[in-house]
């Protein structure tokens, strides 16, 4: 066999051969005068070719902080900062203590380990009161970790097994995450070279042949009766950066682009809405729990819109109250507050732009949808977040009906979902009658609700001026996007960190690898 | 949304038959329900129901009575509810001072089998429902229940001055006034607020003076709470609005009749107006006759119609020329325009009885003008090798304004925020953008990341305006990372959009003074955007390591008829 070796293989393959009882990496390193990454390069290669074997011949753990640990070993431990609020303030209670943070989580979790350890107790009214003194080994802990910032990185090897056992059980707790410490392995690795395959003829320098092609060569016909070395394709080449889509945009592209092909329209709007467009127009009455101040987030200033429409808005008052023309309908029987109605907070569902829609000059025949950013007054945990996107849409047609909003639903199982089987389920909106849900057999999960549809009630469709049916449909697609990128997080849904996106964006692959044609 | 707890054994005897737990999820379509638990070692089922406007159906009575189409678990006719054994007996005298505070009472007497424990768990639970969400945390109804043996009729109610009436509440020792238990009764505590600005309190007492209650905040200790030994029930709701009133005590009576007892009505008395209640009579509706067909899209004849209604517990159907009138029974107050009966004629039938058919008229669809625009931003930025995040819409303060060193007046806050770490709505992309890149230090470099997104900030005036802005930013970081490399990319996106855009100085912060500057383009007086090197003390606050510059572009500046206007 003949080898096409690099010079810089060449160069540490002649070194290799000179230690036959191997050299240490480091060694390596300072024994040559080349730069180290060159080094490593050249052995990923001849570790490629089978042509040496490593050994590890001792490890150390490195530990350092990370940038969090600095800035708590700068700003205090949360433990500490919370014993120091709870001595200087008597009266504090956990509510306040959380929400006078940015990261009531953390404060949480460390307010759970005081209580553990017995320094902090909380009496009835959830207020704070000192217990214990801080336990001897917190206090070690602390000061371990404080001293690392002077000098940095220490090895763990060398501390006491005591401290070893306090900084290791420190690790362990605080889990990975939002670590406070980092241990990082180093090994020191010894290279031998396999004896008998490589020869003394194979490493004679083979100068004469051509490396790179140039600009100069080409010009010169420098390269003509000459030879090119040959290049190993075998060797990892290096990884280009994808510019790429966010995944999770990529999937709601994907939906766009379906519904445009169903023959749906694009409808925008605002995050801003009044409780007109996102309540009072839907016929959800004034008093409705949804309504509540802890169901929505009302804007701080300014905090009501422009008064309402003097057409739409009388139309609307008289069908919630139940006096003048209600098209038919009792009403809620309840009095109208134009103020409420007037007050501006977060949309917190795309209905609210199928209100708007029908409210200015829609299509008859003709059909809408948004993908809108809608507000959910929840605290973030895995399956909630603050905020999401919705599927939401419209169908005006004249003789539209029940059955023409379940062959939509149908549609959308089949063509959004991928789903063969389909169940009508009864259910509630206040602006839809008839109003149903639709639930799917996912081929894994079971049955899960894929949206809610219905027709829109006269009391919702008249006042806008609307006298066609029209079908109002909604599709919970952050769960779907969910499944589909492989997440059992939601926030990840929103992640910035390149490495979760990468992550997503692989799962998408193999997940469109497996279901191939649908979405 | 109402949650109910039940055990498969009750569910059982009051539907008359065993119930497989497997099907019961698909038979509580019938009710707008769905099994959220179920124990097969207790038989604990746990309930969840979706129809808001139907209070009779948060009560296992009322699912059990549902799913029996409307009849009775007790095998009794409904017209042998209610029936006054001898007149005039049982009565609750209003005194005009109730007026303006609240003025509506209204009650019954149930006399019976023992309660029992599943009889007075349930009643306890439909209680706290009905009082909860249907009386708007008692604000609207609030519920009483009183063992019958401890006073006698004829009752008062009356309100009376806070400081000198007195009595021991249900969970003390001592009496208080009315006025000391708004202050340190538990229940004052958390409903004393509905009485706020009264100068006289509700009271509800006996012939003899004995105090029942303190609507709506306790009932007395001394006439008790029910046990599980008793048969003979009262059963009380104040409120403001008669037929609110009225309909939570149909509900109570009918779930009391459907477990054996026999319903007796109270009569109250106010003025010159006298009601009854329970009020057995039903509501009525007409349904326009090509309303069934017209819903459902296809053909319903008129006998099918009544037929399934009746299956649906409907009291009554009768064909008349212009249609269906319709009879509901007496504790179903939901019926808003006759598209409610049809939506019940569509749930008894059963949804999956329709074949589904699709909409006929041809329509051609499009993305809207603003997406497209995004889009092919998106498309240039991927093509120059940035990948694209996507950031929530709310933020902290802090992240929006003094972690990037710059003044908050243009932020807008939310009134209410769950909690401080999503307190208010963004006006820029790039903390998101640096906070992704402090998350990525351990991926391979360079680093190029984009957004585009809605913003919101608002401007000066009385009051303030509320803008929303389309934003357009990147972030590149790496070791030789400049501001002239951000220059090039933002110039030439900006280019083949259609725009020539210039640069011009202008420090800003968290940007190195000297090496930052606006976006301008000559056919806007503003400028449409940002960009410049981030300053080393803004990395490290960041937590970031490696060079970093950033721009940001707002859309709506290019585009003002594009993107939507705040309302």
């Amino acid at each position: 066999m003949t080898w096409n070796f690099h010079p810089l293989e060449i160069a540490l393959l002649q070194t290799l051969t000179r230690h036959p009882e191997g050299i240490l990496e480091e060694g390596l390193l300072s024994g040559l005068d080349l730069d180290p990454g060159q080094i490593q390069m050249a052995l990923g290669w001849l570790k490629a070719k089978e042509l040496i074997l490593e050994s590890v011949e001792e490890t150390r753990t490195e530990i350092s902080l990370t940038d969090s640990g600095r800035t708590a070993v700068r700003e205090g431990f949360p433990e500490e900062w919370i014993l120091e609020q709870v001595r200087t303030n008597p009266d504090l209670t956990l509510d306040h203590l959380r929400k006078s943070v940015a990261d009531p989580g953390q404060i949480s979790k460390a307010i759970g380990e005081l209580k553990e350890m017995g320094v902090l107790t909380i009496v009835p009214g959830g207020i704070l009161r000192l217990g214990n003194p801080m336990p001897a080994s917190t206090v070690r802990t602390f000061a371990l970790i404080r001293a690392l910032e002077a000098t940095s990185p220490l090895v763990f090897e060398t501390l006491s097994p005591e401290d070893q056992e306090l900084l290791g059980a420190f690790q362990r707790k605080r889990g990975k995450g939002k670590g406070i410490l980092r241990f990082d392995v180093r090994e020191k690795r010894r290279i031998v070279l396999k004896p008998g395959i490589i020869g003394e003829s194979d490493l004679v320098s083979q100068n004469d042949q051509l490396g790179p092609v140039t600009p100069e060569m080409i010009q010169s016909h420098g390269y003509r009766n000459r030879t090119f070395r040959p290049y190993s394709l075998n060797t990892p080449p290096p990884r280009p950066q994808i510019g790429l889509t966010h995944p999770y945009r990529e999937y709601l592209d994907g939906v766009r682009k379906q519904l445009v092909r169903l023959g749906f329209e694009e409808m925008t709007g605002t995050l801003v809405e009044s409780e007109f467009w996102n309540m009072d127009a839907l016929f959800i009455p004034q008093t409705h729990p949804a309504r509540d101040i802890h169901d929505i987030y009302f804007i701080r200033e300014p905090r009501e819109s422009p008064p309402l429409d003097p057409v739409i808005g009388p139309r609307v008052r008289a069908v919630h109250s139940g006096e003048g023309e209600t098209f038919g309908s009792r009403g809620w029987r309840q009095s109208f507050n134009e103020n409420q109605a007037r007050r501006l907070l977060l949309r917190s569902q795309g209905t609210a732009l199928s209100a708007r829609t029908m409210a200015g000059t829609p299509r008859i025949p003709g059909k809408y949808f948004a993908l809108a950013r809608c507000f959910r007054y929840e605290q973030v945990d895995q399956t909630h977040a603050v905020d999401f996107y919705q599927a939401e849409g419209i169908v005006l047609e004249e003789g539209a009906s029940f059955r023409t909003l379940l062959g939509l639903l149908s549609l959308f199982a089949r063509e959004v979902a991928g789903a063969r089987e389909v169940h009508f389920k009864p259910a509630y909106f206040p602006f839809t009658e008839p109003s149903v849900e639709v639930h799917v057999r996912h081929p894994v999960l079971g049955w899960m609700e894929l949206g809610g549809a219905g027709l829109f009630r006269p009391e919702v469709l008249r006042p806008l001026g609307i006298d066609v049916p029209v079908i109002a449909w909604g599709l919970g697609i952050d769960r779907m996007a969910m499944m589909r990128l492989g997440l059992s997080d939601i926030r990840d849904l929103f992640s910035g960190s390149l490495n979760t996106l990468y992550e997503m964006t692989l799962a998408k692959a193999r997940s469109r690898r497996e279901s191939e044609g649908t979405l | 949304m109402p949650t109910l707890e039940t055990t498969l054994k009750d569910l059982e005897m009051l539907v008359g038959s065993p119930i497989s737990v497997d099907d019961l999820d698909r038979r509580l379509d019938w009710v707008k329900g769905e099994l959220k638990e179920a124990d097969p070692r207790s038989g604990l089922l746990k309930i969840e129901l979706n129809d808001t406007n139907r209070p009779d159906l948060w009560c296992v009575e009322g699912i059990a009575r549902q799913l029996r189409g409307g009849r009775s678990p007790s095998g009794r006719p409904w017209e042998q509810l209610a029936i006054s054994p001898s007149p005039g007996t049982l009565v609750v005298t209003t005194s005009p001072s109730v007026q303006g505070v609240r003025p509506v009472i209204g009650g019954f007497v149930a006399r019976g089998p023992q309660i029992g424990e599943s009889g007075l768990t349930q009643l306890i639970g439909a209680q706290e429902r009905l009082s909860e969400l249907y009386g708007r945390k008692r604000a609207d109804v609030a519920i009483g229940v009183y063992p019958l043996r401890s006073f006698s009729f004829p009752l008062l109610y009356e309100a009376v001055a806070p400081d000198t009436t007195s009595f021991v509440p249900l969970g003390s020792e001592a009496p208080a006034t009315l006025q000391e238990i708004l202050r340190s009764h538990p229940k004052g505590k958390i409903y004393g607020k509905l009485l706020s600005g009264q100068h006289r309190y509700p009271l509800l007492k006996d012939h003899h003076g004995k105090i029942l209650s303190f609507p709506p905040i306790t009932n007395a200790r001394e006439t008790g709470e029910v046990t599980t030994q008793d048969h003979e029930l009262f059963i009380e709701a104040t409120g403001f609005d008669p037929e609110r009133v009225r309909l939570v005590l149909n509900i109570f009576a009918a779930n009391l009749f459907d477990r054996g007892f026999s319903i007796e009505p109270v009569t109250v008395e106010s003025g010159d107006i006298r009601r009854t209640f329970p009020s057995t009579s039903p509501s009525e509706i007409l349904v326009p006759r090509s309303l069934p067909s017209r819903i459902t899209g296809e053909s319903i004849d008129d006998h099918t119609f009544r037929q399934e209604l009746l299956r649906y517990g409907y009291d009554r159907v009768e064909i008349v020329p212009e249609g269906f009138r319709v009879y509901a029974p007496f504790y179903r107050d939901d019926l808003l325009h006759p598209v409610d009966c049809v939506e019940d004629f569509l749930i008894a039938r059963g949804y999956d009885s329709f074949s589904p058919t699709l909409p006929e008229a041809f329509t051609a669809g499009r993305d809207s003008p603003h997406r497209a625009v995004e889009d092919k931003i998106r498309e240039l930025m991927t093509g120059l090798g940035f990948q694209e995040i996507l950031s929530n819409i709310l933020t902290s303060l802090e992240r929006d304004t003094s972690d990037l060193g710059r003044p908050g007046d243009r932020t807008v806050e939310i009134d209410n925020p769950v909690s401080r770490q999503y307190g208010v709505v963004r006006s820029t992309l790039l903390s998101f953008l640096l906070q992704a890149e402090a998350q990525s230090s351990r991926f391979p470099y360079p680093h190029r990341l984009f957004e585009v997104g809605e913003g919101l900030e608002k401007h000066p005036g009385t009051p303030p305006n509320l803008r929303e802005k389309s934003l357009f930013s990147g972030l590149i970081s790496h070791p030789t990372a400049s501001v002239s490399e951000m220059a090039g990319v933002v110039l030439e996106i900006l280019r083949y959009m259609g725009w020539e855009a210039v640069l011009t100085s202008h420090d800003l912060s968290p940007f190195i003074p000297g090496r930052s500057g606006s976006i301008m383009v000559p056919e806007r007086s503003h400028p449409i955007g940002d960009i410049g090197e981030v300053h080393p003390e803004w990395l490290e606050k960041w937590g970031i390591r490696m060079p970093t510059v950033l721009f940001e572009v707002d859309l709506s500046q290019l585009y003002p008829s594009l993107f939507p206007v705040t309302a």
